[in-house]
């Protein structure tokens, strides 16, 4: 058996040539966003645009202008949606049983992606109350026993998580002793992402803002590159860091950035914070309850709600954790 | 064969030149270096500055890799075909019709310091050879710094097979004689000379009735070898004019050795294969077989550098001014995969192997100096040869590197404006899509694999477990292409660059748990 005969070597080379020569061009319209669009019977090629949709819930169903689009799985949950046909906008739903369905009108434009991240909070958000005392069986309750202490009139609960939450609540060691105070500062230093502001010196980024007094910002929240407050009852949201890293929310589309987005509500915003885990969504107490938004306005907000009774105030605790004060109780909310 | 006589001739570096002849040596050194380095830093740059034009890039590079694949893939069939018949001839009858009495087999089996039960299984294998033994030269090369225990083994393995053979002898090859490397290229040219003034000369046989295979020490010849080999040299239109090349089975110990020993040694196996399809590209490499004649005319293997075995193919290129090529054989021999004692000392030594392998580059300015001092050699033939050692010493360093890793630098690095386009996203899509189809490849490695693979031992346990690994390992090819393909080829190329030369062959030890 002779070695594999040159005339062969060379048709099969040629045959590659050509088929590289044919089919690279193809490949790189393709990855360019270049596709033959049917638009009323009749065939163009476009360059067309697409739409990124971030999820952090598992097994959701995507529809795109009100059609099925696909289904996503536990492990891949982010949804690319292509050939879109530019400057259109088109409406995104991603929708799971048991959650509030998110919702978005996005631009398309031509050969880039709108990126999006869904925010779907459970119907039902699961709460776990945190009781003032402990029973005989080690079972939380509202009522105290016989031998509870007595302060200010009041009798002195007796679980410490309860004990803390309201120490973190007030701000203040209303039952001081030396561990609780230790237990106190620890939390407060892990909080999870709002900042204290009394330094003396005043930080570049609020010189780079014009805020000559931080002290004065109500729920002044600073992360790692931006930086929050309320203003007559609204959020007022800053970015401060590069501009070559703005977020995605912060675009109309690309190179159509604005460093400044203004939550405006109806009711008056008592306090806010972040989602944990999310600079893109606020956790906003106003007079009807808590509710997750939004940051992104690029279309109409998404809301929804987190817990709807008018609750006294909310706060992220250790470890991430959304604790709501109603009166005398709280709850802790498992998003 | 004026050639010979050149001072350039048996160079191995730049610091054997002196003034513009040094300087354009090293230029030359730095070339597959700089070709590499460059690659990179192309490819970087482009990812920062001008991240669409390097994801295009990458994307037109992903689909050549699968068309060259392809191409590859389909060499390597042919070849296994070609091989499985050769293998089934019976090469024997095949040379009865020709004249070939006359015809000797000189073989050099180089030594250092390996088992005593290796050499034994290697000259074992040549005893049980379907080719008359009395035709047959051996020399058992041994090395004086190797000490005493070393040359004991030699002699007392020579006085046991002797009688099998034409002739056999031991020769101890002497520590520290002037211009030469520590190695294996010094010990087997002195093994040559002393064969050639103890058996040749004595027993009046002409050079040009001789035929040499320089063999490595773990390499077990396939029973029809020699009858194979004497059927290619009687029957090529001038067999002074060509280097035989079998196929390097490292088959040895490949069921005691580690899955990714396994993989790269098949791969080696694998490369050797497509390159017997290919034999303008054809060099000589590891066991190697040529007439005698050619090798004492030219002086035989360079003695003062690493990569004697494919040295002496540009030698002879250069002396017959580029009228000598490789007859690929399409017959295997059996060698050791690597394995140590221990897994990590086995990776350790796979890698300093292929070091080794890769230290080949440094033919590279050798051929590109000579080429330009040898003026008889025709102009397309200088570039086609450059080109051709150039582009694989690149490929090799570079591609999988190229494809693996560096193809995600323009999302990484591109900036956010990058990464906002339809383009940034598909570029992983689109190359997943073309890496799973170039996988699929694998298969056709994972079955040609199996089917050259010696029958499991008996005692082992567990047996469907290990031909399921044994299949399963061929995952490990896009770890084992870059950690050890392309780091060592960067490693040798980046030596040579900096004029950090090799200077000291290192010996693959040779372990078998049996022994």
């Amino acid at each position: 058996m002779r070695p594999l005969p040159n005339r062969t070597r060379i048709a099969s080379m040629i045959l590659l040539i050509i088929l590289f020569l044919l089919i690279t061009p193809i490949l790189i319209a393709y990855s360019l966003g270049y596709r033959i669009l049917d638009i009323n019977d009749v065939f163009i090629l476009e360059k067309t645009g697409g739409i990124y949709v971030h999820s952090n819930v598992s097994d959701t169903t995507v529809y795109l202008d009100g059609k099925f689009n696909k289904t996503n799985g536990n492990f891949f949950r982010n949804t690319l949606i292509q050939n879109l046909k530019p400057e259109i906008d088109h409406v995104v739903e991603v929708k799971r049983e048991g959650y509030q369905t998110w919702s978005k009108t996005l631009p398309v434009y031509s050969s880039l992606v709108t990126e999006s991240r869904v925010l779907m909070i459970p119907k039902e958000v699961p709460q776990r109350e945190i009781f003032p005392f402990v029973d005989v069986s080690g079972e939380g309750t509202t009522t105290p026993s016989a031998k509870a202490k007595i302060f200010k009139g009041k009798p002195v609960p007796t679980d410490e998580e309860y004990k803390n939450l309201m120490t973190l609540f007030e701000g203040k060691d209303i039952y001081a002793t030396s561990t609780q105070t230790k237990i106190i500062k620890s939390l407060n230093t892990t909080s999870a992402s709002s900042t204290s502001t009394s330094t003396k010196e005043l930080p570049e980024n609020f010189v780079k803002l014009g805020i000559k007094d931080p002290q004065i910002l109500k729920n002044l929240i600073q992360n790692a590159q931006e930086i929050s407050w309320l203003d007559n009852g609204n959020i007022i949201l800053n970015w401060v860091g590069n501009e070559s890293e703005i977020p995605y929310y912060y675009c109309l589309a690309a190179g159509n950035c604005h460093e400044k987005i203004t939550l405006d509500w109806n009711d008056e915003i008592k306090k806010f914070d972040f989602l944990p885990g999310r600079n893109d969504v606020f956790l906003v107490l106003v007079s009807t309850g808590l509710y997750a938004v939004e940051v992104d306005d690029r279309s109409e907000r998404n809301i929804q709600t987190v817990y709807t009774k008018n609750i006294d105030d909310f706060l992220i605790g250790p470890n991430n954790k959304i604790f709501v004060r109603d009166g005398d109780r709280f709850f802790e909310l498992t998003i | 064969m004026d050639y010979i006589k050149s001072p350039y001739f048996h160079i191995s570096h730049a610091r054997d030149l002196k003034g513009w002849d040094r300087f354009i040596f090293r230029i030359f050194e730095m070339i597959p270096g700089l070709l590499t380095w460059g690659t990179f830093a192309l490819i970087i740059l482009l990812s920062v500055f001008k991240p669409m034009w390097a994801a295009l890039f990458i994307i037109a590079f992903d689909f050549y890799w699968l068309l060259k694949t392809v191409h590859l893939s389909f060499h390597h069939y042919y070849n296994w075909r070609r091989m499985k018949h050769n293998i089934k001839t019976d090469w024997q009858k095949m040379i009865e019709n020709l004249k070939y009495e006359h015809l000797y087999h000189l073989v050099i089996l180089p030594f250092y310091k390996e088992d005593e039960f290796v050499i034994e299984q290697t000259i074992k294998s040549l005893v049980s050879a379907k080719y008359k033994t009395s035709k047959m030269l051996i020399v058992l090369a041994a090395e004086e710094r190797a000490g005493e225990d070393a040359v004991r083994v030699s002699h007392r393995l020579t006085e046991k097979y002797k009688h099998h053979f034409g002739d056999m002898i031991t020769t101890v090859h002497p520590a520290g004689l002037p211009n030469e490397i520590v190695g294996k290229g010094p010990n087997i040219t002195y093994s040559a000379e002393q064969a050639r003034l103890e058996i040749l000369d004595k027993k009046k046989i002409p050079y040009e009735d001789v035929i040499v295979s320089a063999f490595d020490i773990d390499t077990v010849i396939w029973s029809g070898y020699f009858a194979c080999l004497t059927w290619h040299f009687l029957t090529v239109p001038n067999p002074y004019k060509v280097s035989f090349q079998p196929v390097p089975l490292y088959n040895n110990n490949i069921w005691e050795a580690p899955a990714l020993s396994r993989v790269a040694a098949m791969t080696s196996t694998f490369w050797q294969m497509i390159q017997q399809e290919r034999v303008e590209k054809l060099v000589t490499f590891s066991s190697h077989s040529l007439s005698f004649k050619s090798l004492y005319e030219v002086g035989y293997w360079q003695k003062n550098m690493i990569s004697d075995d494919s040295r002496i193919f540009w030698n002879l290129y250069l002396a017959n001014d580029g009228d000598y090529g490789v007859v690929p054989l399409s017959y295997p021999v059996s060698m050791d995969a690597n394995l140590a004692p221990s897994l990590f000392k086995t990776f350790k030594n796979i890698y300093k192997q292929h070091l080794r392998w890769m230290w080949g580059v440094e033919n590279i300015p050798y051929i590109m100096f000579n080429f330009m001092k040898n003026k008889k050699i025709p102009l397309k033939k200088k570039i086609q040869q450059t080109a051709t050692q150039l582009e694989g010493f690149w490929s090799l360093a570079t591609n999988p590197i190229m494809i693996l890793v560096l193809g995600w630098l323009p999302i990484i690095w591109g900036g956010s404006a990058f990464r906002d386009t339809v383009l940034s996203y598909n570029l992983p899509n689109i190359t997943r899509d073309l890496m799973t189809i170039t996988t699929t490849g694998l298969i056709l490695s994972a079955v040609i694999a199996a089917s050259m693979l010696p029958p499991m031992p008996k005692e082992y346990k567990q047996r469907k477990r290990r031909w399921t690994i044994m299949i399963l390992q061929w995952i490990f090819v896009p770890f084992t292409i870059i950690i050890f393909g392309s780091l060592p080829g960067i490693d040798a190329q980046t030596r040579l660059m900096f004029g950090k030369y090799i200077g000291a062959f290192w010996n693959t030890p040779k372990y078998r748990k049996n022994n």
